[in-house]
C-alpha cells in the first residue's frame, strides 16, 4: 500500500537523543511529526509528553527538557492546557484523539470521501474507543472504519456511502446487517435541523417536507401545531455532540481555520457541537486570518483542539491540494476484506497519520 | 442497436432531455449520471438552466467530470460556494424546479425505500440511506429518479419502508422511463433496443400502459457528439454494473 509521506519545507538536521537542545529561532519538528513543540523565548518546550524523543532539529542545539519537566514550565509559561486556558491549542494526533471517550456523541467534518478527518478516525480506531453515536448527514469513509473496528454504537445518518467508483460502505452494511451497529434512520436535513436547534440554543427545530416518510415514524420525530398559523411541522430534537472533528485547509493554534471548497455541514457541526477538534493540512500565524477575516469558517471560541495534519485527510480528498486517492481507497477495501486486515491498516497508516506536526511561524 | 451508444449513453440524454431550459437544477452525491445529463443539456437544449452542485458550485466548470459528485472540485468556476445548509434552506423554500435522486428500491406507487428491508435493529439489508430525499421528494416541484439497474427486487410491488414519496416526474432506467399517473407508475417510453418481454420479466409489478407506450427516442449524432465532449472519461458508465453493460 502506497502511503504519501509529508513534504518538508525546509532542509533539517536528525537528531536521535533523549535530551538535546535547539537554538531560538530555528525550525523546529519532530521526526516523524509526532510531537508538539512550543517555543518560548530560549526554550522549546516538549508538550506532549508520551513517546522517547526522537529530533529532527535545524542548525544548532540549545536546550531541551526533558517530559516531566515540560508541564510544569509550560504552566509556569501560561501554556499548559490542564489549567487556564491557553491560546496554543495544538495537540499531537494522538493527544486530541484521546479527549475523545467512550460513549461520547460525535460529529465529524466532511461528507462522504470528502475532506474527512481520516487520520484522526484511523487514531481513534487505533486507540480502540468504544460505544461511539456518530451524528452526521452524510458520512462514508469515517463510519466504515469506525464500524470495522467497533467503535461506534449507533449512527443517525442520511446517507452512507463511499461515492462512484466505490459504493456502499461494506464495512458499515455489514455491521449494521449484523446488529453490531444501529442506525437511526434520518435524512439528512433532519441531523442538520437538529445540529440547528443545538447550534440555536434551543430545544427542538422545525424541518420542512416529511410528508409520505417512514423516517419520522421510526425514529420518534415529533409534530407540532405552528402557534401563529396553526399548521402542523414536524419537528426533530436539538443534538449536542460532544465532539466536532473537522478537517481545514488552514488553521491557527488558537483555532481559527479556512476551509476551501464547500464547508459541507462543517460551519453547522462546529457551532453545535460542544467542542471542536480540528485537524489542519497546514498551521499559520494568526494574521493570515486577521487579514481576511471574512473567509475564516471556524472561530476560534468554538475549538478546543487543532492538530497539525497535511494529508490529514486521505485517503479521502481536500481540495484543493488532494483529490480522492482512488488506489488508496481501493487497497483500503480489500485490506478490511482480509483476516486481521483492520490492525494491519491501522499499523500501515500509523507513521502517515502521526507525522504532521509543524510548528506555527 | 446502433454500436454508438448503450444503456449509460441513452440514460443521460433521456435524462438531460428531461430538463428544461431555465429551470434550477439540483445534482446531489452519489449522482454520475445526473451530473452528466444536467451538464449535457446545458450545452443542447436548456442554456439557461442553473446546475447546482452539492460540490458547493453554481454552473460549475471543472477541468473534467469524476465519478464522485460531492468533491469540492464542483466548485470550480463557480462566482460562489452553495454549501448543503444553504441548498436545504432553499429546497425547503421552494427554490428548487427540479432534483435528481437515487433509490434502492421503488414500488409501483412511487414510494422509494433506500433504507433497508427486515427488523430495523438487525436488518436483512441495509441500503445507504436515502440521503434528503425524504424532504426533497416532498418540496422540489420535480424529482426525477434514476437507477442504473433494472431488476425485480429494486422495482417492486410493495416497498417494506417507505423512505420517501412526492413530486416524482420520472424514473430512468436502462431499460425505460416511468412517469407518475394519479399515484401509480405508468410505462412512458421503452428504450429502443428493450423487448416489451424483457421489461416485464425486470419488473416486479404488472406495468401499466405497456403495449400503448411508445420507443424512447435514441439519441441523435447531435447528441452523442455532445455528450462524448461533456463526459470524455465516460462517468456515464460508472454506475453500472457489468452485466447491465453487456447485456444490452
Amino acid at each position: 500500500m502506497s502511503v504519501p509521506q509529508p513534504q518538508l519545507e525546509f532542509p533539517l538536521e536528525s537528531v536521535s537523543t533523549n535530551r538535546t537542545e535547539v537554538a531560538p529561532g530555528s525550525n523546529v519538528v519532530l521526526k516523524d511529526f509526532q510531537r508538539e513543540l512550543v517555543h518560548r523565548e530560549e526554550l522549546y518546550i516538549w508538550a506532549a509528553t508520551r513517546a522517547p524523543l526522537d529530533l529532527v532539529t535545524a542548525r544548532s542545539r540549545r536546550r531541551w527538557t526533558s517530559p516531566g519537566e515540560s508541564a510544569g514550565l509550560l504552566a509556569s509559561a501560561g501554556l499548559f492546557r490542564g489549567g487556564e486556558r491557553s491560546m496554543n491549542k495544538q495537540l499531537a494526533l494522538e493527544d486530541a484523539a484521546r479527549l475523545i471517550t467512550d460513549g461520547q456523541v460525535i460529529t465529524i467534518g466532511g461528507t462522504l470521501c470528502q475532506r474527512v478527518p481520516a487520520a484522526f478516525v484511523r487514531e481513534m480506531a487505533r486507540q480502540g474507543v468504544r460505544d461511539l453515536e456518530l451524528v452526521k448527514p452524510s458520512p462514508g469513509y469515517d463510519i466504515d472504519l469506525l464500524a470495522a473496528a467497533g467503535c461506534v454504537r449507533r449512527i443517525r445518518s442520511g446517507i452512507v456511502s463511499l461515492e462512484q467508483p466505490f459504493g456502499m460502505a461494506p464495512n458499515f452494511r455489514r455491521a449494521v446487517e449484523e446488529g453490531r451497529l444501529e442506525v437511526i434512520e434520518n435524512a439528512c436535513p433532519t441531523i442538520m435541523a437538529s445540529l440547528q436547534g443545538a447550534s440555536f440554543g434551543v430545544p427542538f427545530q422545525p424541518v420542512a417536507g416529511l410528508e409520505g416518510s417512514d423516517i419520522p415514524k421510526v425514529s420518534g420525530f415529533g409534530k407540532v401545531a405552528d402557534p401563529f398559523t396553526g399548521k402542523e411541522v414536524y419537528v426533530v430534537p436539538a443534538i449536542r455532540p460532544d465532539w466536532a472533528i473537522i478537517h481545514v485547509n488552514e488553521a491557527d493554534v488558537r483555532g481559527n481555520a479556512r476551509i476551501y471548497g464547500s464547508p459541507v455541514w462543517d460551519r453547522l457541526m462546529s457551532r453545535a457541537a460542544k467542542r471542536c477538534i480540528l485537524t489542519a493540512e497546514k498551521i499559520l500565524p494568526t494574521e493570515h486570518f486577521a487579514a481576511q477575516p471574512e473567509l475564516t469558517v471556524i472561530p476560534e471560541v468554538f475549538v478546543e483542539a487543532v492538530v497539525p495534519a497535511r494529508g490529514g485527510a486521505w485517503p479521502t480528498s481536500s481540495y484543493p491540494e488532494y483529490d480522492v486517492d482512488e488506489d488508496a481507497m481501493w487497497s483500503y477495501l480489500e485490506r478490511l476484506s482480509e483476516h486481521d486486515g483492520l490492525a494491519r491498516y491501522l499499523e500501515e497508516s500509523k507513521s502517515h497519520d502521526r507525522s504532521g506536526i509543524e510548528v506555527a511561524a | 442497436m446502433s454500436p454508438s451508444y448503450g444503456p449509460p449513453e441513452m440514460m443521460a440524454v433521456a435524462m438531460a432531455r428531461l430538463i428544461r431550459d431555465g429551470e434550477l437544477v439540483f445534482v446531489g452525491v452519489n449522482s454520475p449520471l445526473p451530473l452528466v445529463a444536467a451538464s449535457l443539456a446545458r450545452r443542447l437544449h436548456a442554456p439557461s438552466s442553473t446546475l447546482l452542485s452539492i460540490g458547493g458550485g453554481i454552473n460549475p466548470t471543472p477541468d473534467k467530470l469524476g465519478p464522485a459528485t460531492s468533491n469540492a472540485r464542483l466548485s470550480v468556476g463557480s462566482a460562489s460556494v452553495f454549501d448543503n445548509v444553504d441548498f436545504y434552506g432553499l429546497v425547503a423554500r421552494g427554490g428548487v424546479d427540479t432534483t435528481f435522486l437515487g433509490l434502492a428500491q421503488v414500488d409501483e406507487r412511487a414510494r422509494v425505500n433506500s433504507s433497508f428491508i427486515g427488523e430495523r435493529q438487525r436488518p436483512a439489508v441495509r441500503f445507504p440511506g436515502g440521503g434528503g430525499a425524504a424532504a426533497i421528494l416532498p418540496l422540489s416541484r420535480r424529482v426525477i429518479l434514476w437507477r442504473a439497474s433494472h431488476s425485480p427486487r429494486i422495482f417492486v410491488k410493495e416497498v417494506p419502508f417507505v423512505t420517501s414519496a412526492g413530486n416524482i416526474d420520472r424514473i430512468v432506467t436502462p431499460l425505460c422511463i416511468f412517469r407518475k399517473e394519479k399515484g401509480k407508475l405508468v410505462l412512458d417510453s421503452l428504450h429502443p433496443y428493450v423487448v416489451r418481454e424483457r421489461l416485464v420479466e425486470s419488473t416486479g409489478f404488472a406495468i401499466k400502459n405497456l403495449d400503448a407506450a411508445p420507443l424512447t427516442p435514441p439519441p441523435t449524432e447531435g447528441e452523442l457528439a455532445e455528450l462524448r465532449r461533456v463526459d470524455p472519461d465516460g462517468v456515464r458508465r460508472v454506475e453500472f454494473p457489468a452485466r447491465e453493460l453487456s447485456a444490452a
